[in-house]
């Protein structure tokens, strides 16, 4: 198994960071540490843009 | 699986085709720059689509992957796996290297073919890169380079680069920024919903009661205007409105211009004050001065009748004085009328000088016509005589040292001839003593002679007696009784002085041939004396008296040429004389008819006494002159010159003062201008007090209550703005407290995932190094006497990555040394590559290939034999390029029947095998 593979199967809880982890070991493979950092700072611009789901009224 | 064929065409320096069948051990060899790197290249290239190591902007400039020498344009290599699966790789010539595509082909169905291969192949380009090429970048980057570049290019070869990368590029605090900066947006928001606490409607109304409603503002501020309008027309300013702004400008500019003005108005009296003063100079004070003096030097009208009266007297003087005659102008006169007492100096001493010159002159000719005399001349006799006795003592000069030369040489040829005559006198005595010692000679020669004989005729009857030993003498025929005692006998015998004989001999010999020397030099010097004898003959006898005679003559006619010579000087002294009394009395009388401008004529004492006369008479003439009266004229004449340009003077101030009084007043002053300006001074001051008495603190005080009131107003605004905001705010901050959540989610994902990796990469590296064999590698190929061991250091940095530090140990590890400070290049080469085979062993692939680009570099000779041995021992394809020629002749050794690609030197036509 590949090192790129040991870290998309078994390097975090899968269940918890498994799409940003898969995601990032794509990139660095594909565009090196680079491609990482511009893809984390991407994220953050979309969680900007994001809209708050809409909260039940306590009334 | 392994590597089975290679087929090349235009790619980097190769040819338009290159076929290369690749066995289970491949050497490609050739010269530097033949193209074996680019082989190795073009197998990375066809699985990956990039050039290992090739990086950077010169890529982007040119298209390094394409044959440029080639009119194809095209590069295509096809690689044969052991599977016979075939892939192929083209690439049509771009601009550059990093744009462009490089389609690939394989021999089965595939969507994605660059993941089919990767999938055959079984590893990632980089640990293709670093596990299965060892590139000479990587040895050189492992020996050379920083700690950090070689401990990547280490995780590079055991395959925990990925590790290193998403370590470093996984960065928690990118997310936390903008954490940092969300909280701070939420900071501002909470900041202004307070605000709209502070401006509460209780505040509001307390400040209400307080100053008013602000429903009466409008009210307030008109009453406000009314007041200020007075004022303003007062200070000449516009009408303010009806603002709180407009009023407080206004009442600004009332105080600046009540200021002003009142400064302005108090000046100006001060100045019309003052231009009063020269009023009553300029009209009265000055005029009295001026009548004052006019009584005194009369009226400046009478002036040209003075000064033609002035001209009138001071012609004539100036005329005698041989000056111009002057206009009627003041200065003229003036200047002129200064000129004649320095004239009248001058030219009056000028003729005295004259008359004393002409004094001295008519002196100097009467003495100098009393002593010249006639003209005198030297006899010829005594010239004659003068000649003769020269030229007698010139020939007696020329005589007398010929004479005294031939005596002198006299002298030393009898003082010669005496000194060899006393040196030839023992030559008799030396001839007597030659005689004597050839006597002696001949007297030894023949002693020596018979004494040579007996001594051989000894010897030999010695000799006779010794070896014969008869009983019998064979001369005398006697019995021989005693052999022995015989021999001591002729021993005792035989003549002792033979030797000394020859020694004085030799000796008397030597002396006479000196003796004989001797006497021939005496021999010689006779007849040198007669020689010097006959010479001595021809020279006179009598030469001292007959220099004597010479010398007396000589002395005699020396004295007679003296005597003649004085009376020839004496005579030329008085032509001399009699010539400078002429010349004498010539420049006299030149001089005198320079100075009395004409010739003398023949009475000439008389004509300069005439001249004496004429010029002190015209000095006394000149003295006599008297200008007192016309200077006394001249000055009166100057003070009415004065009268007259002050009245005009005075008439110019007063009218300028008259202008200035128009203007102050503006308008034309009436005909008492004293009182006029007076009344102007009175109602500037009046004005400058009524501008004073204005008071603005009523005003003031309304407009500060204004003020207030507009605040109120305000407020009750902005409160109204923030209540009907106030729920936007909220809606704001709770978008951006989703937003921190959501942030801190991402963070805390990175911060899990990089903590993770580094413990991930922590377990992997240590348990790789444990399980490399990187010693059984090093010690083939490194027979290093004491460091036997070799292993990897990992250190972890602050930033989680690892610093890899090789180390060399013995064997018990008691000693040990890292690679970079002690080795070698070549040693440090060795252990780069042991650590690249123990990894390309331990990692697990399909691909069963390992390929080394030059690995020799700096190697000697054992250490390239035990690099191709160690190679030979790899359960593996190996392939190796190399332009050594020893390591290729040791890898051909080494290999089991090899497959070798032996490349010719590079030309434009592209890297091509030996046939």
């Amino acid at each position: 198994m590949s090192i790129a593979e040991q870290i998309k199967t078994n390097l975090v809880d899968p269940n918890k960071h498994a799409p940003i982890l898969k995601a990032l070991v794509d990139i660095l493979e594909e565009q090196g540490e680079k491609g990482v950092k511009n893809r984390i700072k991407k994220w953050i611009e979309e969680i900007k843009a994001e809209t708050p789901p809409p909260t039940e009224s306590k009334e | 699986m392994y590597l089975k064929h290679l087929s090349i065409s235009g790619f980097r320096g190769t040819g338009p085709h290159l076929d290369l069948p690749l066995d289970h051990r491949t050497i490609i060899y050739g010269p530097n720059g033949s193209g074996k790197s680019n082989i190795l290249q073009a197998i990375a290239w066809i699985i990956y689509g990039k050039l290992p190591l090739l990086t950077g902007g010169v890529f982007t400039r040119e298209d390094a992957l394409v044959n440029d020498f080639l009119d194809e344009g095209r590069a295509a290599v096809t690689l044969t796996l052991s599977d016979d699966i075939t892939i192929t790789r083209t690439r049509d010539k771009q601009r550059s290297t990093t744009r462009g595509r490089n389609p690939l082909t394989i021999s089965f169905e595939m969507d994605d073919p660059q993941a089919a291969v990767e999938q055959l192949i079984g590893l990632g380009r980089e640990e293709f890169l670093a596990a299965v090429f060892l590139h000479q970048e990587t040895i050189r980057d492992f020996i050379t380079t920083t700690p950090e570049r070689r401990s990547a290019t280490i995780d590079r070869m055991i395959g925990t680069y990925l590790l290193r990368a998403l370590v470093k590029a996984v960065d928690p605090k990118v997310p936390a920024k903008a954490i940092g900066e969300t909280e701070k947006a939420i900071e501002r928001l909470d900041r202004q919903i307070s605000q709209a606490s502070v401006i509460s409607r209780e505040v509001i109304q307390k400040r209400k009661e307080e100053h008013g409603d602000p429903a009466g503002l409008p009210q307030l501020l008109e009453g406000i205007r009314q007041d200020l309008v007075p004022i303003a027309e007062k200070l000449e300013l516009p009408a303010p409105e009806a603002t709180v702004v407009g009023l407080e400008s206004s009442l600004a500019s009332a105080r600046q211009a009540q200021l002003h003005t009142v400064s302005a108005l108090e000046s100006q009296a001060g100045q019309i004050g003052a231009l009063k003063e020269r009023y009553e100079q300029a009209s009265v004070t000055s005029w009295q001065v001026i009548r004052e003096r006019k009584d005194k030097y009369g009226d400046p009208a009478d002036l040209p009748h003075l000064l033609e009266e002035i001209q009138r007297d001071l012609a004539p003087i100036v005329e005698t004085l041989g000056l111009q005659v002057p206009d009627t102008a003041i200065s003229s006169v003036e200047s002129s009328l200064a000129a004649v007492p320095r004239v009248q100096l001058t030219t009056s001493g000028s003729l005295e000088k004259k008359a004393g010159q002409l004094g001295t002159l008519k002196e100097r000719y009467e003495q100098i016509s009393k002593e010249v005399v006639e003209d005198v001349s030297v006899p010829t006799e005594l010239e004659s005589q003068r000649s003769q006795l020269q030229a007698r003592i010139n020939t007696l000069n020329r005589e007398i040292p010929v004479l005294t030369r031939q005596l002198n040489q006299r002298q030393a040829t009898e003082r010669d001839l005496a000194e060899l005559r006393r040196q030839v006198q023992a030559l008799p005595g030396l001839r007597n003593d030659i005689e004597q010692m050839q006597r002696k000679l001949k007297i030894l020669e023949a002693t020596g002679k018979q004494g040579t004989l007996y001594n051989q005729i000894l010897a030999a009857g010695q000799e006779y007696l010794e070896q014969v030993q008869p009983e019998h003498c064979p001369v005398c025929k006697q019995q021989i009784v005693d052999l022995q005692a015989l021999l001591e006998t002729l021993r005792r015998e035989t003549p002792a002085d033979v030797e000394k004989m020859r020694q004085e001999y030799k000796t008397l010999h030597a002396t006479l041939v000196q003796k004989q020397n001797q006497a021939a030099q005496l021999q010689q010097k006779q007849n040198q004396i007669e020689k010097l004898e006959v010479g001595l003959t021809k020279l006179p006898e009598d030469l001292e008296s007959q220099i004597e005679e010479k010398k007396k003559e000589s002395e005699k006619l020396t004295n007679e040429l003296t005597t003649v010579q004085a009376e020839i000087t004496q005579i030329g002294g008085r032509i001399k004389l009699a010539a400078e009394y002429r010349r004498r009395l010539s420049d006299v009388l030149r001089e005198i008819e320079e100075a009395l401008r004409q010739p003398p004529g023949e009475y000439v004492a008389g004509a300069l006494e005439q001249a004496i006369q004429t010029a002190r008479k015209q000095a006394a003439n000149i003295r006599s002159l008297d200008i007192q009266p016309i200077a006394d004229k001249l000055d009166r004449a100057e003070q009415l010159g004065q009268i007259q340009k002050e009245e005009v003077r005075l008439r110019q101030r007063l009218d300028t003062v008259l202008e200035e009084v128009k203007q102050a007043l503006r308008q034309p002053p009436a005909e008492d201008v004293i009182s006029a300006l007076d009344q102007a001074i009175r109602a500037a001051r009046e004005r400058a007090t009524e501008i004073q008495a204005l008071n603005f603190r009523p005003i003031v005080k309304e407009l500060n209550r204004a003020k207030q009131l507009d605040e109120i107003r305000k407020d009750e605004s902005r409160l109204r703005q923030f209540e009907s905001s106030y729920q936007t705010a909220n809606q704001e901050k709770a978008r951006l407290n989703y937003r921190i959540q959501r942030l801190t989610d991402l963070r805390n994902a990175l911060q899990d995932i990089a903590e993770t990796t580094k413990h991930h990469q922590q377990t992997i590296v240590t348990e790789l190094l444990n399980a490399l064999d990187i010693h059984r590698y090093y010690q083939q190929l490194d027979p290093h006497p004491a460091y036997r061991q070799l292993q990897i250091e990992p250190e972890l940095t602050p930033k989680g990555t690892y610093n890899y530090w090789i180390k060399a140990l013995t064997d018990d590890r008691s000693h040990g040394t890292y690679v970079q400070t002690r080795f070698s290049t070549a040693q440090a080469n060795c252990a780069a590559i042991a650590i690249f085979l123990a990894v390309n062993q331990h990692l697990s692939r399909k691909l069963e290939t390992i390929i080394l680009d030059d690995p020799s570099q700096s190697m000697d000779l054992e250490h390239k034999m035990r690099l191709a041995q160690t190679l030979a021992t790899i359960p593996r394809q190996v392939m190796v390029a190399t332009e050594d020629p020893q390591m290729f002749e040791f890898l051909v050794d080494a290999f089991e029947t090899p497959t070798i690609h032996q490349l010719e030197a590079w030309t434009v036509d592209g890297a091509s095998l030996v046939e």
